[in-house]
């Protein structure tokens, strides 16, 4: 089981290299936009809509990753008062709960993503992108969701720590 | 109370009482209260949703801002920070505790995140005061009060959000936060000023004097951030670059920094980028729910049912928003200051306009009041982020910054009396 959990954390760690990839192609594809639209009048064609495509990345693919950092947000004020045992079952209820609802989110994503292949709806930028590419991105940063919510529950099955946490800038 | 907002109200409490995760909570409520009171496909409605607010363009400032704080953050600038401050506030009764408030004005400047100004500035500042005398109850109160100013002063990761959820100009909103942000951190300096000249034993001596050939070797340690300040500021105000592509500069500015401190290794850019990644899917997720939950909201008419019975009770505008005062302080008790802005906004916002408000001040009240919820217990980041410099309890902590959290509410205050001062700047400058 451990060993599961562990493969587990490894895909949502590949999640937030996804993510952070993302971030550093936004970061250089605007940093190159500003110096080439300043100096050179001359406007990536792609910056624009590849933004959006790479922020869904950044949001979302290293979510997983996070909920087991311990960086997703909860109120724990009447946990606080709830005994150890009990705290873990209440912990694994949640768990449960979130994990019935991110199946739901993801299959509604991961049908939209396959739909835009079926109709073979592009993007209505110059590249004309095929929405399915970055919609099953997206899908895919659902589905890590999924899995870092499946190694949280298997933790607390097993009464191992739910998350950790390291130095944090969360608001 | 309508059937859906009733639905609505009970799962909220049960959810986040539960200790559901809030954005799960959000998509949570709105998945509910969609399939129970109407005949839509919510699966495709909700698909959708995510995918538009995922890839909103006017979202693409957020992941740029917070990397450019986690870069900053992992460079010597708290150090500059405090050796760059520290001999121009001997003279001033308060002496080096001014540093919390100037430090965290100016880690604002280039700092999104409350929670990020907090650690840099008091990283530094409470060891330097600990080890000279200073009183450790001002010491934490005033760098818990001055590390909310990092959500007035631009660029500011809650002002993203009030304006992607607002609908309106987030350049208006950096604009009309700079005077409010600049009379509170004044306004604290007033109060340290006070408190000393009344305690002086709270303070320590002022120290030998320093040759203006120190001070200004002092300063020039300061230089980089003042260069990157009136970059990203200067670039956004006078015209020359969008909000988005003076992050940009911003992510460049703060990359050239900590190379030249040679703090550009493989392994702190990837740390860099995991606490990026970690910010942002944390907003990610919440926003998102938000929005979708805003949405399901307007498709159940909620939003025109609270604001026909708020109307009914013929509120004045001025009672109504002191109203939402109140209610915003109690809720900052119990949530963050961004589930607190998400959750209520599709509510509140529509009550505020139809009474005569102008939606760029409600964004700078709304700051304001939820930035108290930040050093308030139990769940105040900055008092955890104080914690964990200090070692102190997170009560206690809260104790210390009670003065300053007075002093927020007088500004609030303030702006409801003179809201000019957060509407003039835009005005002006536009």
């Amino acid at each position: 089981m451990r060993k599961l959990i562990y493969i587990l954390d490894i895909i949502c760690l590949f999640g937030a290299a996804i993510a952070s990839l993302g971030c550093l192609s936004l970061a250089v594809m605007l940093i190159v936009e500003v110096i080439t639209t300043s100096f050179l009048s001359y406007s990536q064609p792609w910056a624009v809509e590849y933004s959006g495509y790479f922020l869904a990345a950044i949001l979302f693919a290293g979510s997983g990753w996070t909920l087991g950092q311990g960086g997703h947000i909860r109120v724990n004020i009447l946990l606080q008062f709830v005994e150890a045992r009990g705290l873990r079952l209440a912990d694994l209820v949640m768990s449960f709960c979130a994990l019935i609802l991110v199946v739901y989110i993801t299959s509604a994503v991961s049908e939209n993503s396959l739909r835009s292949l079926q109709l073979g709806s592009v993007s209505y930028y110059p590249t004309r992108t095929p929405l399915w590419v970055p919609q099953a991105v997206l899908a895919l940063s659902w589905i890590f969701l999924c899995l870092g919510l499946v190694a949280r529950s298997l933790r607390l099955i097993m009464g191992l720590p739910s998350d950790k946490s390291d130095e944090s800038l969360v608001e | 109370m309508t059937g859906p907002l009733s639905l609505i109200s009970v799962l909220l409490t049960f959810f986040l009482a539960g200790g559901l995760w809030v954005g799960f909570s959000l998509f949570a409520i709105g998945i509910i209260s969609l399939e129970t009171f109407k005949n839509i496909k919510v699966d495709r409605f909700l698909a959708g949703d995510i995918w538009g607010t995922a890839t909103a363009v006017e979202l693409v400032t957020l992941p740029l801002f917070i990397l450019m704080g986690e870069i900053l953050f992992r460079t010597r600038l708290s150090e500059n920070l405090f050796s760059g401050l520290a001999p121009f506030v001997r003279r001033l009764p308060g002496r080096l505790l001014h540093v919390n408030i100037l430090g965290c004005t100016m880690f604002a400047a280039v700092s999104g995140s409350s929670a990020a100004t907090t650690a840099t500035v008091g990283r530094i500042t409470i060891t330097e005061m600990r080890s000279r005398g200073y009183d450790d109850k001002l010491i934490m109160g005033s760098l818990a009060g001055a590390g909310t100013i990092g959500f007035l002063i631009p660029p500011s990761i809650p002002l993203i959000i009030y304006g992607v959820l607002a609908e309106i100009s987030i350049l208006d909103l950096f604009i009309a936060g700079i005077i409010p942000g600049l009379i509170l951190a004044a306004m604290f300096m007033i109060y340290i000023g006070f408190v000393s000249i009344l305690h002086p034993q709270l303070t320590a001596s002022a120290g030998p004097s320093t040759t203006l050939y120190y001070k200004m070797l002092a300063l020039s340690k300061l230089l980089p951030t003042i260069l990157l300040i009136t970059l990203i500021i200067g670039s956004m105000y006078l015209g020359f670059a969008s909000v988005t592509e003076a992050a940009a500069i911003g992510v460049l500015g703060a990359a050239i920094l900590a190379a030249f401190e040679g703090q550009f290794t493989i392994n702190i850019v990837w740390r860099t980028l995991l606490g990026t990644v970690r910010t942002c899917s944390m907003i990610g997720l919440i926003l998102t729910g938000a929005m979708f939950l805003s949405k399901a909201m307007a498709r159940l008419g909620i939003p025109t049912d609270v604001a026909n019975g708020i109307e009914s009770m013929d509120l004045g505008p001025f009672t109504l928003i002191l109203l939402l005062m109140f209610f915003y302080l109690a809720l900052g008790c119990f949530l963050d200051g961004l589930s607190t802005i998400v959750m209520t906004l599709p509510v509140t916002l529509p009550l505020v306009v139809a009474a005569g408000f102008d939606p760029v001040w409600f964004g700078i009240f709304l700051i304001v009041t939820i930035e108290m919820a930040q050093i308030t217990p139990p769940i105040g980041f900055n008092l955890f982020v104080i914690k964990s410099l200090t070692g102190h309890s997170i009560m206690r902590i809260a104790a210390a910054a009670v003065p300053f959290c007075g002093i927020m509410v007088l500004l609030v205050l303030l702006l409801i009396l003179f809201p000019e001062l957060a509407t003039w700047l835009p005005k002006s400058i536009r």
